[in-house]
């Protein structure tokens, strides 16, 4: 690698590392606090049902520690917290616009011997990696503390967790990077990212089109409940990311600065 | 079209929806040379600088910079290696230290000159540790500048760089623009409103008005070859004896470019009283240029 390419992505790292260490940070937290308020009854827990499953199959599902892990990290914690940062890493945007956002500077910026594919892709690739490790890291802490009550997640299995959860957080950012490119503005990119974020929480809760949603394979609920790994969804995320990336990248290659 | 030419545009266009800020540009400037880039408010500067850069895309027509084709994106990038920019806003992306946006700046540019790096950090008292975003206005210009020459560049591309900076500043940035020229013959294009700074400085003059070049030569041709002409009647002078002329009385000033010769014989054929011949400045042919566009 250059030293121009390592220092483009130092440059992506400094736009988008605050945001990256306050999901770190959250998912830590949420992590240990997993294991801090630790129920003596697991049946207390998740009354009305949770993000991953409905009530009466959280009822007949909360048996052990195992599941209570399943449905705490992976089928809520993990799921909200990679969607939001997936969100405020799109919202920094690929080349800042002019108008878009408080540290402009995009002219200094496409004055660089740099193709604006390679800009771009470079941010969304830091991007993609900070999810990963995001995704992973905590994961890896949510595994090994489980001993700590008692429980046990195996490693494997949460690494195969995370990994289903990365995959569909990753049609969710490419979507962010896309409405970002498009809109220009932070603001409109947040606001109109957060609103589908939330027509997808709608259409996940939603009984009838549940099996549609890409926050259901994050959950890996196929891959909990009945070992499968849905391979179809799993392809679809990856097409519609990568998809999406490439429509994003064509924007910020076509604009005028 | 001929690579001794730093920039060659031919009828260079560009519109923003149904404004057109560029209309059919055709300029020319040597390598080498210092050309001063004129025109008032939205005539056409910065969008024409952004198209050279490859920042904005062309609309229509062709252009070169350094003999690559500006319109190509491949060879657009090369164009901006050996290229240094001030751009109009002179802002930097993101919160790093002016030392950071320097590591970062150099890694890009392999003709990176530390020397002129080091000397204009102290000519300009920039400090390495400050945030290149938290700046203030003539400072971010010290900053942009000094990014802009350190860069080893065949070609400076200027929007109004010597913006927000005092008069010894101006005088130091005068002055290494200059020297660039002389040691590396770079060639320097840039647009200001400083008319006092591209007489000083430059050897070209390009004026442009509503999108299209007006004016292009040589500094020292434009002024040989123009003249303020006053001629002073003894009765009212006829209504368009001289077009453009402006009239005071029985007085007539006019600004005569290549035809002073013939002004002079015809004033004399009117029987004029006096016929003054001064010389100009380039506030004068640049605001007859406007004018007459």
């Amino acid at each position: 690698m250059s030293a121009a390419d390592k220092t483009l992505w130092y440059k992506a790292w400094t736009e988008t590392r605050w945001f990256f260490r306050i999901g770190i940070v959250f998912l830590t937290a949420s992590a240990f606090a997993l294991y801090f308020g630790y129920p003596d009854d697991y049946a207390t827990r998740f009354p009305n049902g949770a993000l991953a499953v409905g009530a009466e199959q959280v009822r007949a599902l909360l048996r052990d520690g195992h599941a209570y892990i399943w449905l705490s990290w992976f089928g809520t914690s993990l799921l909200l917290g990679l969607s939001f940062l997936s969100l405020a890493l799109a919202s920094t945007g690929l080349v800042r616009s002019p108008e878009g956002g408080p540290a402009p500077g995009v002219t200094y910026v496409l004055s660089m011997p740099v193709s604006r594919r390679k800009l771009a892709g470079v941010r969304v690739a830091t991007g993609f990696l900070e999810l990963t490790a995001a995704a992973i890291l905590p994961t890896l802490l949510v595994c090994a503390l489980a001993p700590t009550q008692g429980a046990s997640f195996p490693v494997g299995e949460g690494l195969t967790h995370a990994l289903l959860a990365l995959c569909g957080v990753s049609a969710l950012y490419a979507l962010f990077v896309l409405l970002s490119a498009v809109l220009g503005e932070l603001s409109k990119g947040v606001i109109g990212g957060t609103l589908l974020f939330l027509y997808g929480m709608f259409t996940f809760l939603a009984s009838g089109v549940r099996r549609f949603s890409v926050f259901r394979l994050m959950t890996g609920d196929a891959f909990f409940l009945r070992g499968e790994i849905p391979w179809l969804g799993v392809l679809a995320c990856l097409a519609f990311a990568a998809t999406l990336t490439y429509a994003s990248i064509r924007i910020v290659e076509g604009r005028d600065y | 079209m001929t690579s001794e030419l730093a920039i060659e545009t031919h009828e260079l266009r560009k519109s923003f929806g149904a404004k057109e800020a560029v209309r059919g540009l055709t300029l020319a400037v040597p390598r080498g040379s210092i050309c001063g880039f004129l025109g008032g408010n939205g005539a056409g500067k910065t969008t024409t600088l952004k198209m050279l850069m490859g920042m904005t895309r062309v609309g229509g027509g062709e252009g070169r910079a350094l003999g690559l084709r500006i319109a190509d994106p491949t060879l657009s990038t090369e164009i901006r290696r050996r290229t240094g920019f001030v751009s109009e806003d002179k802002l930097f992306p993101w919160s790093i230290t002016v030392g950071e946006l320097l590591s970062f700046t150099r890694a890009f540019y392999p003709r990176w000159r530390p020397d002129v790096a080091e000397r204009y950090l102290h000519t300009f008292q920039l400090p390495l540790g400050a945030s290149a975003g938290r700046l203030s206005k003539g400072m971010r210009s010290r900053l942009a500048l000094l990014l802009a020459l350190a860069r080893g560049a065949e070609l400076l591309l200027l929007d109004e760089p010597t913006e927000g900076l005092d008069p010894s500043m101006i005088e130091e940035t005068l002055k290494a623009l200059v020297a660039l020229v002389a040691e590396q013959e770079t060639t320097v294009f840039f647009a200001s409103h400083q008319l006092a700074h591209v007489e000083q400085i430059a050897d070209r003059v390009c004026i442009i008005d509503r999108g299209r070049a007006v004016l292009s030569d040589s500094l020292d041709e434009l002024k040989a070859s123009y003249r303020r002409v006053r001629l002073v009647f003894d009765e009212e002078p006829p209504e368009g004896a001289f077009a453009g002329a402006r009239r005071d009385g029985r007085t007539l000033s006019l600004l005569a470019a290549r035809n002073v010769d013939e002004v002079v014989a015809r004033a004399k054929a009117m029987s004029a009283r006096s016929v003054d011949v001064q010389p100009v400045t380039l506030k004068d042919i640049f605001l007859e240029s406007a004018k007459g566009a």
